[in-house]
C-alpha cells in the first residue's frame, strides 16, 4: 500500500510533465555483502523496483527483503528470521532525488557520477544518507549503479556476540538497475 | 559396561554431528504440492492491494500457484525469465521470475505459475518460480 501511495505521490508531483521522462524496472539487482574473513555472506535479490524521473531527479527503490537468496538455506533463514525479521518488516525502500542532476544528460551516451540524497528504510528503521552513484547512458537506455555501506546497528538490526566475528559491523549494498521507459 | 556407555557416546556424536552439518547444508526449500494455495492472478492481486497486512498473513512466504495471462515476458540482469501476470489493473501484476529457462511463451498466453511469495510492491512478487503448464 505504501509503495502504491508513494508512487501516486511521485506521479502527483509529475503533472505536467510528461510521462516519457519516467523510467522504471522490475528486475533491480540489488547485492547484500556482510562477511568476513572467516565466512561469506553474500545475498542477491533480483526483483528490486525502482523508478527515475529524469526531469526532477527523483527517485525511488523498494524491494522485499524475502526476495534475497544466499548460497545456504540456513544463512537465508537466519538472515530473515534473526536479523531483518522480513515477516516484521518486508520491505526496505530509499526515496529521494539526485543532488546534481545537471551533470547528467540522459541523451548522450556517455558515463557521469550521481549522487543520490533521501531517506533510506531498512528493518522499519529510516536513516538520511547520501549515496555515491553512476548512470550509464547508452543506446537511449540508460542503468544506475551504486555501491554504499551501512552500519547494521543504525538500523537495529542486533548481530548476537557469538556470532560477531563471522558477521561485518558494516553491509556493503550494491544496486544496479536497467531502467525502461514507463 | 564402560564399553556400552563409550559407545552409546560415539553413536550421540555422529548423530549430533550430522545432524549439525545437515542443518548447516540443508537444502533450499522446495515447491511441495501438497503444501500449494491455489489462487488467480487477478484475486491475488486484488487481496494484496485492498489490505497488504491481511495478505501478507496469508501468502507471505507461501508456496502459490497462480494462474493467469501473461502480461510481460521479462529477462533480470542474471539472464532468468521474469513473467508478469496480468491483474486486470494497470497499477501492477503478478511479477514471477523462473529458476528455468523458458522458451516459446507469448505474451496473452494462459500459464499456470508456481513460486514462493515475497510480498507486495506495486506488483506481488514470487519468487523461485517454475511453470506448471503450457
Amino acid at each position: 500500500m505504501k509503495n502504491i501511495i508513494l508512487i501516486a505521490l511521485l506521479l502527483s508531483g509529475f503533472q505536467g510533465l510528461q510521462a516519457q521522462d519516467i523510467f522504471f524496472t522490475r528486475t533491480g539487482k540489488v547485492e547484500f555483502k556482510a562477511g568476513s574473513s572467516v565466512e561469506d555472506i553474500d545475498g542477491v535479490n533480483n526483483e528490486a523496483a525502482s523508478m527515475i524521473h529524469t526531469k526532477t531527479g527523483e527517485i525511488a527503490f523498494t524491494l522485499l527483503v524475502k526476495s534475497f537468496h544466499f548460497k545456504r538455506a540456513l544463512m537465508e533463514e537466519h538472515f530473515n528470521e534473526n536479523y531483518m525479521e522480513s515477516t516484521v518488516y518486508p520491505k526496505a525502500s530509499f526515496k529521494g532525488k539526485i543532488t546534481n542532476l545537471a551533470a547528467v544528460n540522459f541523451a548522450a551516451a556517455g558515463q557521469y557520477n550521481a549522487t543520490a540524497e533521501g531517506e533510506l528504510t531498512i528493518h522499519g528503521v529510516t536513516k538520511k544518507v547520501t549515496v555515491p552513484g553512476k548512470i550509464t547512458v547508452q543506446n537511449g537506455k540508460f542503468s544506475g549503479q551504486s555501491t554504499f555501506k551501512i552500519l547494521l546497528s543504525d538500523y537495529g538490526i542486533k548481530v548476537p556476540s557469538v556470532v560477531a566475528d563471522k558477521i561485518a559491523k558494516e553491509a556493503e549494498i550494491t544496486v544496479l538497475c536497467q531502467y525502461e521507459p514507463k | 559396561m564402560k564399553k556400552i556407555i563409550a559407545l552409546i557416546g560415539i553413536v550421540a556424536l555422529i548423530a549430533i554431528g550430522w545432524a549439525a552439518w545437515y542443518a548447516f547444508n540443508k537444502p533450499h526449500r522446495s515447491l511441495d504440492e501438497s503444501q500449494m494455495i491455489r489462487v488467480q492472478a487477478d484475486s491475488l492481486f486484488l487481496a494484496f492491494q485492498q489490505d497488504e497486512t491481511t495478505a501478507n498473513a496469508a501468502y507471505l512466504d507461501k508456496a502459490l500457484e497462480v494462474s493467469g495471462m501473461i502480461a510481460e515476458i521479462k529477462t533480470n540482469q542474471q539472464g532468468q525469465t521474469v513473467l508478469v501476470l496480468d491483474s486486470g489493473d494497470p497499477m501492477g501484476g503478478i511479477v514471477c521470475t523462473l529458476t528455468r529457462p523458458a522458451e516459446g511463451l507469448v505474451k496473452s498466453q494462459q500459464v499456470i505459475v508456481r513460486g514462493f511469495c515475497s510480498g507486495y510492491l506495486s506488483d506481488v512478487v514470487l519468487r523461485d518460480g517454475i511453470l506448471v503448464n503450457p
